[in-house]
């Protein structure tokens, strides 16, 4: 494995009762890449990213982090990961948003650098549940960065944010990868966005379909094998 | 009185520390299923002539495993694996209460507390499983937190989550175990639950929401106690009532401001 490569997928497949949700995956991620990981909904790239995480084990192939076997990794603060939304229901949670981002164990120092980060810090006395959708998605980027991870893994973070602050959300991303070094690797079915933002592009659809930078995909017939023929790029600048 | 009293402070604080992860997790309803199995431990402690509380601890907590372990595996749902438990422990017990002739005053007070049948070694199990279940919570708080807040998340941080989600089932078990002598088997659900949600509604967090809870729930319990002592009404009763009574009060206050 070469030095830079902290996540690598190697030839990994895994089936939900029998059916094939990926297949014979090869993905790596370098250090300081701003990835993202595109496909239609149902193209496993959930499952891929729940398989980077150690929540899934793959049925074939095998996944190392950071150059060690993922079942054997315990590194687990070099790792951050940004879910869609909070697995509970939110509105029925009275937790503060510095309840949110300390939760994993930060002091109150590493509470305050992280929201500083995602400007979020005028807002560490309020519930969670008053905040915006695009809010929210900023105080879970502050409890990800709180242990100071290396990897930013992100799960379709925009769905049910508003472009504005979409457009906000994404240039976060870009500082926190150019400011703070980084590596990102983005899950997203909106390629359109995804494009313009990231660095790389990997397309999945259950099996690895492309990798490479977004101009090069963009120009080339890869984007009708991933979404098919009728497929009409709209490009809205952000 | 005394020891009623003594038990019902330590109940009034356990019981909403854990409610109010309970019912973040919309996992209440174990209280309630939890309490229908300690009937059976009840009934089994009568009929060996052993002391009943000490079977119940015991019994839940075997049962709060079980019901986590089938919960998990997520083959059956977390409210199918309460609806299987609930009748389960109440068939049970109805068959065991038959076997030990029928319901008598000593099994009455179990159902519904009674602040004359704390005895002193009650109170000492109490005391002592009480303790251990409050320093447990502070011990693994965040955890707790976290597991409730967002599973996922909490396992990718690296947090055992199927662990701390034992802990809470088994400490759930030994709190609805414990407070059956005071508060009484079929309330004690809802001194886990009714200050969790007045708590609730004035808490600008989780911590603030807990601490309001208890504020609540020691308020119910103690003046529940005394009046069940000068009026001679039934402990569990009163405490309960007093706890509605008290949400009344914090929501038309806040609805008024």
């Amino acid at each position: 494995m070469k030095d830079d490569a902290i996540v690598k997928i190697s030839d990994v497949s895994f089936r939900y009762n029998g059916e094939p949700a990926i297949s014979n995956i090869n993905l790596e991620i370098k250090r300081g890449e701003f990835l993202g990981i595109i496909g239609p909904n149902g193209s496993g790239k959930t499952t891929l990213l729940k398989i980077m995480l150690g929540l899934l084990k793959p049925q074939k192939g095998y996944v190392q982090l950071f150059g060690q076997d993922i079942n054997s990794f315990k590194d687990w603060s070099k790792i951050g990961y940004v879910p869609q939304k909070a697995g509970s229901d939110v509105t029925n949670f009275p937790i503060s948003v510095e309840e949110v981002v300390g939760m994993g164990g930060a002091d109150h120092e590493t509470i305050t650098n992280s929201l500083v980060k995602v400007e979020m810090a005028e807002h560490r006395k309020r519930l969670f549940r008053e905040l915006s959708g695009g809010q929210q998605q900023r105080v879970f980027i502050a409890r990800a960065l709180a242990p100071k991870p290396e990897l930013l893994i992100l799960d379709e973070p925009t769905v049910g944010v508003d472009i504005n602050s979409q457009t906000k959300f994404y240039q976060l991303l870009r500082d926190l990868n150019r400011n703070l070094k980084l590596t990102l690797a983005l899950v997203s079915h909106d390629i359109d966005v995804v494009a313009h933002e990231v660095g790389e592009i990997a397309c999945i659809n259950c099996k690895l379909v492309c990798h490479g930078k977004p101009k090069d995909i963009l120009k080339s017939n890869f984007m009708e094998k991933l979404y098919g023929k009728e497929l009409r790029f709209v490009l809205h600048g952000h | 009185m005394i020891r009623a009293f003594l038990a019902g402070l330590m109940i009034a604080v356990i019981a909403p520390l854990i409610g109010n992860f309970l019912v973040v997790r919309r996992f209440s309803l174990i209280a309630d299923t939890l309490s229908h199995i300690a009937l059976s431990g009840v009934a089994i402690g009568l009929l060996l002539k052993t002391q009943p509380l000490v079977v119940t601890v015991i019994l839940t907590v075997i049962a709060s495993v079980a019901i986590e372990k089938l919960r998990s595996n997520k083959k059956i749902s977390g409210e199918a694996v309460l609806a299987m438990f609930l009748p389960g422990g109440l068939a049970l017990s109805i068959v065991l209460i038959s076997l030990v002739n029928g319901l008598n005053a000593n099994l009455f007070s179990y159902l519904f507390g009674s602040i004359t049948t704390v005895a002193e070694s009650d109170l000492w199990l109490t005391l002592g499983l009480g303790i251990l279940t409050l320093f447990t919570v502070i011990f693994f708080y965040k955890k707790l937190l976290f597991a409730s807040f967002d599973e996922e998340s909490a396992k990718v941080s690296g947090i055992s989550v199927g662990f701390i989600n034992t802990i809470l089932v088994v400490l759930t078990a030994i709190t609805v175990s414990l407070s059956m002598r005071v508060i009484g088997i079929l309330l004690i659900g809802a001194l886990m639950v009714i200050p969790v949600v007045t708590g609730m509604q004035l808490g600008r967090s989780f911590l603030q929401s807990i601490y309001f809870s208890l504020g609540f729930a020691l308020t119910a319990v103690i003046v529940g106690l005394f009046m069940a002592y000068y009026l001679n009404l039934p402990a569990g009763g009163t405490i309960v009532l007093l706890s509605l009574g008290i949400f009344g009060l914090v929501a038309f206050f806040k609805r008024s401001h």
